[in-house]
């Protein structure tokens, strides 16, 4: 029987890098009670005077925002999934004309940067006379999420076994009840997979609510970028405020995470994420 | 993926971007109309406008006007560096709302973090401010031709606010106006107030390092800078923001030409077209001693600076070079006259003091003229600064009278008595117009703008020389950069800057 | 198949397809073409553009700033792909080699924590570090390298590089996981076999886990290639360019001469050039790393 061993120089090295990578937790942390004086005083140190007042503070100006970002970020993903989940079985193992081109349409979105499209889609959701409301955001959003889902999904299913579907024809299942039936059920984790990646990136999204939403929509970021002063007000940056917002603003997304890191792990681990 | 599928993709590609390229001819039409297509449902108040009795002051037009106020904004929840307790603008629109039944007026409360960005982009849309905060040198230069009314015409008509005064003009700052004015002579905004800048001080690292007195002269502004180092205090922790800086030196340096360089365009005040035609003659360029003449005895200063911010953006550090001084960590800063009360805001530890740039002199560099130009730098560019939107950049001033119903909330905000009651509230900046007094609190850093304002530098002619201007500077001060190579790589970008105002504006300098 | 049965087919496809192309029609397609149109004309971002022809392009010749940005910008690329590719491999080669399963579940989760930390916090960290002031020279000056002391954003010589290696230790989480999945779908069998033949430890790495990861690595290489021509926000906010324009890129360069010098027009010739460019690479990255699966 083995002893109790000393952890190999293996994980020793795993240990030291997990406790780098959690260097900015601990500057959010220690920073979101610091006045802005203590701040500019220096940003490492640990504080020795807590300025809790920073939470309470950071709260009232988030609490809205953070129920704005949660509704808007919930409404996009969904219909990003589903329809990216469509489109990707379409993709994987339907046969129509034009397959390969279409899909190259998509796949070509991936290379566009956002910035390039950010007036003329301003000016579209203008004219659609979305602007001030959750579409707003949403109807962009669903979009802009289809490029790197339809891909990723399209890979996934392309390895799911065509027996399986074969079967299900047999029984005289048409292509709709497959897809509700057989592909979503297996697909939930790397949809969870995908999803927390879009979800990732649509929670820290700045550019577009800050110029398409009005204050009783606004979102997280938009909120959050106002505790940095800007270059016309000339205020003092109150760096704390704006950590502890960060902190309270990441409570949705670690009660998500707790919750589905199994399944978006796992979902990962299908190995369906390449090229 | 399979990489079969690469080769087969090539061609689809290909078709895909001629596709995209195709389209550039026809876009001229489609991007034109984009800003008149919701026409259809701007006038939904016409109806009740119709109606308007002939005896009110305001055309009969109803509805609600938007301004953008910035720093004036009353009631600010949202805009940092506001005091919670500013009201002037609301209660004088609450006084205008009640004389004029029928309109409202309505204060944007928003952090704009690139407010340019945000003028275009709404500006684009149609959907821009009635009334917003824009400097004169960005409606001259940097924004779109075209997002603001020219003023011109109402500049030289009565206002009816203005009962003792035959123009609205009159009871505004002669030189601000002059001076602000675009290429054409035309005026997109109404200028009311001023930001005095200075050398703010920390009293007590002053005393640490033996410092009895603030500077008066550019020697004794050296001398302490250097004790301050010698007491192992950082002397001054800033962006050398070139923008500010050569104004200091320049309007000096060539205060003798001032009334050359501004009779270029025919008008008096330094335009654009000025500093373009200034540039052209080798006059505002380096075959002028004078031009980079400033830049090593500058240097002596910045040498005893926080190293960190020398090369950086003034837009990018500004706020941490700040912040560097207010915790107490930097002896000086040179900002505008908001600095106090950003100060108390914060709780400072310390007293502060503050000092005006000094009076060079011949002993301190041959160029210098002598003459007092410790207010060139801050200038007509505080807050007080408002224009009124075009029916391009805000699709609801189609409205037949909104125009007028918008300018005639301006003209009564617009008058001496406003002005003065409003920036004197908010107490960052001074009122310029003739009649207006300054808070006490302002009184040291007010004689600035009771000088005549003859500023001198370079960068409005075009959008990117300042910034251009601004890398090098900070390469040559940190010492990266010789001053040899920094003099031409700085005539190489009044070259281009020249080039480019000549294009966008037909300029032929061989006219002037 | 009849055809009968294959028009049936194709209609269930165009059909499943249909709501991701309205979408995309509507909100990705037309305002790229209404971008990428502007390529060839003076926009300013709010006046009727007029038609230019290829000034725009010509005038990208004859731009000093944009040779410059893309002389950094491939540096960056090149950098951004070592370092997105390389920790993350190597974290995932540590994890998977842990004997427990429970224990590499509780590895894999610790280093998927920090991707709560928005990424601007990370930028305004690394800022705060790197002051002249700040901890990295503080550190530096504890363990007697005063010498290797340096305005790290502050020198032309080295803030590119300075903005390229924040971040460390850089182990993406999304990338590491990426690639311990591809190490968890090597068959049992064939990492025994392997063993037979003496390729153990590093061995083994090089001779099964890279050949067979490569999916994943041509996956990364290209997100990364794509997001690093892409990541305005690091320069932009750290150093705007500067010092000089040592750490000028060209989607910086796009966003400045467009929302700065409102010449939207120059702006999105570049972006159309770029555009090209990063489809190159992505056709050329997909033909050199080819690989079976």
């Amino acid at each position: 029987m083995k002893t109790v061993r000393m952890p190999s120089l293996g994980q020793l090295i795993l240990i030291l890098l997990i406790v780098l990578t959690m260097l900015p937790i601990y500057f959010i942390l220690e920073n979101s009670v610091k006045t802005p004086i203590d701040f500019a005083e220096s940003t490492i140190n640990i504080p020795l005077h807590f300025e809790w007042s920073n939470y309470s503070m950071a709260w009232s100006k988030i609490n809205t925002p953070i129920l704005n970002s949660v509704v808007i970020v919930v409404i996009s993903v969904v219909f990003i999934l589903l329809f990216s989940a469509m489109s990707a079985f379409a993709f994987a193992k339907l046969k129509f004309p034009f397959k390969n081109a279409l899909f190259l349409l998509v796949f070509c979105l991936l290379l566009v940067p956002g910035f390039l499209t950010l007036i003329p889609l301003y000016l579209q959701i203008k004219k659609l006379g979305l602007s001030d409301s959750y579409w707003a955001l949403v109807l962009p959003y669903i979009a802009g999420g289809q490029a790197f889902t339809v891909f990723v999904l399209k890979t996934f299913f392309e390895q799911l076994s065509n027996e399986l579907f074969e079967a299900a024809r047999i029984d005289g299942a048409g292509n709709r009840i497959i897809f509700a039936s057989i592909v979503l059920p297996l697909s939930i984790p790397i949809c969870t997979t995908v999803g927390i990646m879009n979800i990732n990136g649509l929670w820290n999204d700045y550019l577009l609510p800050s110029l398409l939403l009005d204050r009783v929509h606004q979102t997280l970021t938009v909120a959050l970028v106002s505790f940095e002063s800007s270059a016309g007000s000339h205020g003092l940056s109150d760096y704390g405020g704006m950590m502890a917002a960060y902190i309270l603003a990441s409570v949705p997304l670690l009660i998500l995470f707790s919750v589905l890191m199994r399944n978006f792990v796992e979902g990962i681990a299908s190995g369906s994420i390449k090229m | 993926m399979k990489h079969r599928f690469a080769s087969k993709a090539l061609p689809i590609l290909l078709a895909a971007i001629a596709i995209v390229a195709t389209g550039c001819g026809s876009n001229a039409s489609n991007n034109g109309n984009s800003a008149s297509n919701g026409s259809g449902n701007a006038s939904e108040n016409n109806a009740a406008a119709a109606n308007g009795g002939g005896n009110t002051a305001a055309p009969a037009w109803t509805g609600t006007i938007n301004m953008y106020a910035q720093a004036y904004t009353p009631d600010a929840k949202n805009i940092t560096g506001i005091k919670t307790d500013q009201h002037k603008l609301r209660e004088l629109a609450d006084e205008y709302e009640k004389a004029h039944p029928g309109i409202k007026i309505k204060f944007v409360d928003e952090e704009f973090k690139d407010y340019t960005q945000t003028v275009r982009v709404k500006a684009a849309a149609g959907e821009l401010f009635d009334v917003y905060w824009a400097q004169w040198a960005e409606l001259n230069g940097t924004f779109p031709k075209g997002i603001a009314e020219d003023l011109t015409e109402y500049f030289g008509k009565p206002n009816p606010y203005i009962p003792d005064k035959a123009t609205w003009q009159e009871a505004m700052n002669g030189t601000v106006v002059n001076e602000t004015a675009a290429p054409g002579g035309q005026h997109y905004n109404i200028n009311g107030d001023y930001v005095a800048t200075a050398f703010f001080y920390n009293k007590e690292l002053f005393q640490q390092a033996g410092i009895a007195e603030a500077p008066k002269t550019w020697a004794e502004l050296i001398d302490a800078s250097k004790k301050l180092q010698a007491a192992g205090i950082v002397a001054m922790s800033q962006a050398p923001d070139f923008g500010w800086f050569q104004r200091h030196f320049m309007s000096d340096f060539y205060s003798k030409d001032f009334d050359t360089i501004a009779a270029f365009d025919k008008a008096p005040g330094i335009s654009s077209l000025d500093e373009a035609v200034g540039i052209s003659k080798g006059l505002l360029s380096t075959k002028d001693e004078r031009f980079m003449g400033w830049w090593p005895m500058f240097k002596q200063l910045t040498d005893t600076w926080k190293k960190d911010y020398l090369t950086g953006d003034p837009g990018v550090v500004g706020a941490n070079a700040r912040n560097d001084f207010l915790a107490g960590k930097t002896a000086i800063f040179y900002d505008g006259s908001w600095l106090p009360n950003n100060a108390a805001d914060a709780a400072v530890k310390f007293e502060i003091g503050s000092f005006n740039f000094p009076v060079l002199t011949a002993g301190d560099t041959p160029l210098s003229t002598g003459i007092d130009a410790s207010g060139a730098v801050g200038g007509p560019n505080g807050a007080f600064q408002f224009a009124v939107a075009t029916k391009e950049a805000d699709k609801s001033m189609k409205e037949p009278g909104k125009k007028e119903a918008v300018i005639d909330w301006l003209q009564f905000v617009g008058t001496p008595e406003h002005v003065e009651q409003a920036v004197n509230e908010n107490g960052n900046f001074v009122p310029t117009w003739p009649g207006t007094k300054p808070n006490d609190s302002m009184k040291e850093l007010a004689s600035q703008a009771s000088k005549e304002l003859k500023a001198i530098g370079v960068g409005n002619s075009s959008a990117n020389l300042g910034k251009d201007l601004q890398r090098t500077f900070g390469l040559y001060l940190s010492g990266n950069m010789d001053l040899d190579k920094a003099t031409a790589n700085v005539q190489k970008a009044l070259d281009a800057a020249n080039k480019d105002y000549a294009t966008k504006n037909d300029t032929d300098y061989s006219k002037y | 198949m009849h055809f009968k049965d294959k028009t049936k087919m194709a209609l269930t496809g165009y059909g499943f397809i249909l709501p991701t192309f309205v979408f995309l029609i509507w909100f990705m397609y037309y305002p790229v073409y209404q971008a990428l149109s502007g390529a060839f004309t003076d926009w300013d971002g709010f006046n009727a553009p007029h038609f230019i022809g290829l000034d725009n392009f010509t005038r990208m010749m004859t731009d000093e700033v944009l040779g410059q940005s893309t002389i950094n910008a491939l540096i960056w690329v090149a950098f951004s792909i070592v370092l997105a590719v390389l920790p993350p491999f190597v974290v995932s080669e540590l994890i998977f080699n842990v004997k427990k399963a429970r224990l590499q579940y509780v590895y894999r989760t610790l280093f998927v924590i920090p991707i709560v930390i928005p990424g601007i916090v990370t930028i305004l960290l690394w800022r705060f570090l790197y002051q002249g002031d700040g901890a990295i020279n503080q550190l530096l000056g504890m363990v007697g390298l005063d010498s290797w002391q340096q305005l790290w954003l502050g020198n032309p010589h080295i803030a590119l590089y300075s903005i390229m290696l924040m971040g460390f230790p850089w182990v993406s989480a999304f990338n590491m996981l990426i690639f311990y999945s591809g190490l968890q779908g090597i068959p049992k069998e064939v990492i025994e076999a392997a063993k037979l033949d003496g390729a153990t430890g590093w061995k083994r790495v090089l001779r099964l886990d890279i050949p067979l990861s490569l999916p994943q690595f041509r996956l990364i290489v290209i997100l990364t290639l794509v997001g690093s021509l892409q990541n305005i926000i690091p320069p932009l906010v750290m150093t705007n360019g500067g010092p000089g324009y040592s750490t000028y890129v060209p989607i910086l360069h796009m966003y400045n001469v467009s929302t700065v010098n409102g010449e939207f027009g120059y702006g999105m010739s570049i972006a159309l050039i770029m555009f090209v460019v990063i489809l190159a690479f992505t056709i050329l990255n997909m033909r050199l790393v080819k690989s079976d699966t």
